[in-house]
């Protein structure tokens, strides 16, 4: 039975999903009214319905200049962040408009709900958050220009103090003068040493960093309890398996030892921990691959591949996160919608980067290489 | 007449050479080409792999760092170059023959230092003798060059007001080379390798047809000379 509106007591629902009040461990949680409970992932849902189609992404793949692709564009969302901007068009000023119009809809979002559903939008911004960091202490070390490496950064993921990240010589002050303040602060107990900061180390940190947000996210979501924790449960520890096998073939070759390669993988997931300690292992490509396909939802991942081949991996990877996270979209009532629309909307970005720079460089036959579709 | 069949022959034996000097230029043309296009497509991969802010301009490092490769240009008489690619002019008095060289720096992926013999032109016709030839090669720059570069420095320090605590070590070129690769993040994507091994390739291959270029200008100017000779002996 439903209680009045804007009291946050105990609510029963039909499906005999009991909320509470307050966020417990292997409890779930309270929106604050029946609108927050319909009306925010219903605003979600809209927004969702205003992703490309595969019509869309036709008609992209037949675009012979930029400014055809700012044409095709005008009959979706995009359209009034493509209107003003100037020829000749670049694919950098496509992704930028874009990823203004996420911006947008993040805090039209963000101004429209309470907690704990703040909190969890909030934490979708500390992944781009990290990378901004790591972007900003990078750029400092190549001694470039701080307000060059301000444009550059994601939208989503800047803070009040970002542009003194540029003084700091060393993690620990980077921590004491900058990130204390931040929601990174937590995660850098295990960053914390006053080595200076090269490409390895701010590596490292980076990794790191990510792996300790993914963790606490997902304790956050677990404890949201519900559709929301089974969900984003499973989209998590996607992610991280992900994360593994990325940071796996990326340090293959490299200077990263076995031990730093293994401290970087987050604890929990599928392949957590015997795949780990494979992972951690392998030395090649096939190497890898032996590894994951032990594990049956990733069979279909590497059956797309041949052996020996690593170009389409990434495609592959994220091919199957968007057919998990469309799948978040059949279910009702839970957190795992705004995830799963905020990563969509990623992906369809990635596509039109991707497809603009085909166009750019005359490389139309290679276009249907990186795109994804969503529905 | 003996003279004129010679001419003829000659002839014939530079139009062939011609016709594969420019065979060989626009293969290379085509090759570059190619390799160029795998090498943007792969960075466009990468981008989309590790998403377009890291690997973006900003990134480049603007730290002073030795070059990771040199054309070394070096004149030789022309009676010590050798090779398939040596191009002779004959009736010429100054055998000079120009050979372009790359040479990688050590540091680099490939282990052993790739030096790419490319063919030669002759430089006799340029009117400088080798001896005035610049050597990119910070190691073999004359002595006038040093001091010049030294005093540029020098200025260029007092001017900045930059302090260091072994100024003489700025004012040597930095012998450490960095690896463009790792700008972008120690732990990169295989496509962003993949996209700088194309474009090494590439540097490759510039050269080679900046000299298969020379090479094919030099061919077609005997043809016209040995056509020129051989109408003067038909009159």
């Amino acid at each position: 039975m439903i209680r009045e509106e804007g009291e946050s007591d105990l609510v029963t629902w039909p499906h005999d999903v009991t909320l509470s009040n307050g966020r417990k461990n292997g409890q779930s949680a309270s929106f604050a009214s029946p609108r927050e409970q319909v009306g925010r992932p219903a605003i979600c849902r809209g927004y969702r319905a205003g992703l490309l189609t595969m019509a869309d992404y036709n008609n992209l793949s037949q675009c012979e200049t930029l400014d055809d692709v700012k044409l095709s564009l005008t009959g979706t969302d995009y359209a009034s962040y493509l209107a003003n901007v100037p020829s000749p068009l670049h694919t950098s000023a496509i992704v930028e408009k874009c990823t203004e119009k996420l911006v947008d809809e993040y805090n039209f979002m963000l101004s429209q709900v309470s907690e704990p559903l703040s909190t969890f939008l909030e934490y979708l911004t500390y992944g781009h958050m990290i990378d901004n960091v790591v972007l900003i202490v990078t750029g400092t070390l190549h001694e470039r220009d701080v307000h060059e490496l301000l444009e550059k950064c994601h939208p989503l993921g800047m803070f009040d103090s970002i542009a003194t990240l540029a003084v700091a010589q060393n993690m620990r002050e980077l921590y004491r003068l900058v990130l204390v303040d931040t929601p990174l602060a937590p995660y850098f107990s295990e960053c914390l040493t006053s080595e200076d900061l090269d490409d390895m180390n701010i590596e490292i940190m980076r990794n790191t960093l990510y792996k300790a947000y993914l963790e606490d996210f997902y304790q956050f979501c677990k404890g949201i309890g519900g559709a929301t924790a089974e969900l984003m449960s499973d989209l998590l520890a996607f992610e991280a398996d992900w994360r593994a096998v990325n940071i796996t073939i990326n340090s293959i070759g490299t200077e990263l030892t076995r031990d730093d390669r293994r401290k970087l993988y987050s604890e929990f997931g599928l392949l957590y921990p015997y795949g780990h300690e494979e992972l951690a292992a392998t030395e090649d490509f096939d190497g890898v691959r032996a590894v994951v396909e032990k594990y049956p939802p990733y069979q279909a991942v590497f059956a797309k591949l041949s052996f020996g081949e690593s170009q389409m991996l990434d495609k592959a990877f994220f091919e199957e996160q968007v057919k998990r996270l469309t799948l978040v979209f059949e279910q009702q009532f839970h957190y795992a919608v705004f995830y799963g629309y905020f990563k969509l909307r990623e992906q369809e970005i990635r596509n039109l980067m991707w497809i603009a720079e085909c166009v750019a460089q005359n490389q139309k036959t290679r276009i249907h290489d990186g795109i994804v579709m969503t529905f | 007449m003996p003279d004129d069949d010679s001419h003829q022959k000659q002839l014939e034996k530079e139009v062939w050479k011609c016709l594969d000097s420019v065979h060989h230029l626009l293969k290379r043309r085509e090759i570059l080409l190619q390799t160029l296009r795998q090498g943007w497509m792969e960075l466009t991969s990468a981008r989309y792999a590790m998403g377009p802010a890291r690997i973006s301009s900003p990134l480049f490092s603007l730290k002073p760092h030795a070059p990771s490769s040199v054309v070394d240009v070096r004149g030789l008489p022309s009676d010590s170059t050798g090779g398939n690619s040596a191009v002779e002019v004959e009736n010429e008095p100054d055998g000079i023959t120009v050979v372009f060289d790359l040479v990688r720096d050590r540091a680099e992926n490939d282990p052993k230092t790739s030096v790419t013999k490319t063919s030669d032109f002759t430089g006799s016709d340029r009117g400088q003798p080798p001896s005035h030839l610049r050597r990119r090669v910070t190691s073999t720059i004359s002595n006038d060059d040093e001091k010049k570069d030294q005093w540029e420095i020098e200025s260029l320090l007092n001017d900045c007001g930059t302090e260091f605590g072994d100024e003489s070590s700025l004012a040597e070129a930095p012998k450490e080379t960095t690896q463009p690769l790792y700008w972008f993040g120690a732990l990169v994507s295989p496509h962003l390798r993949s996209a700088q091994n194309s474009f090494s390739q590439a540097l490759d291959l510039i050269v080679e047809l900046v000299n298969a270029q020379n090479e094919a200008t030099h061919a077609h100017s005997n043809v016209l000379k040995f056509q020129k000779a051989t109408s003067v002996d038909e009159n």
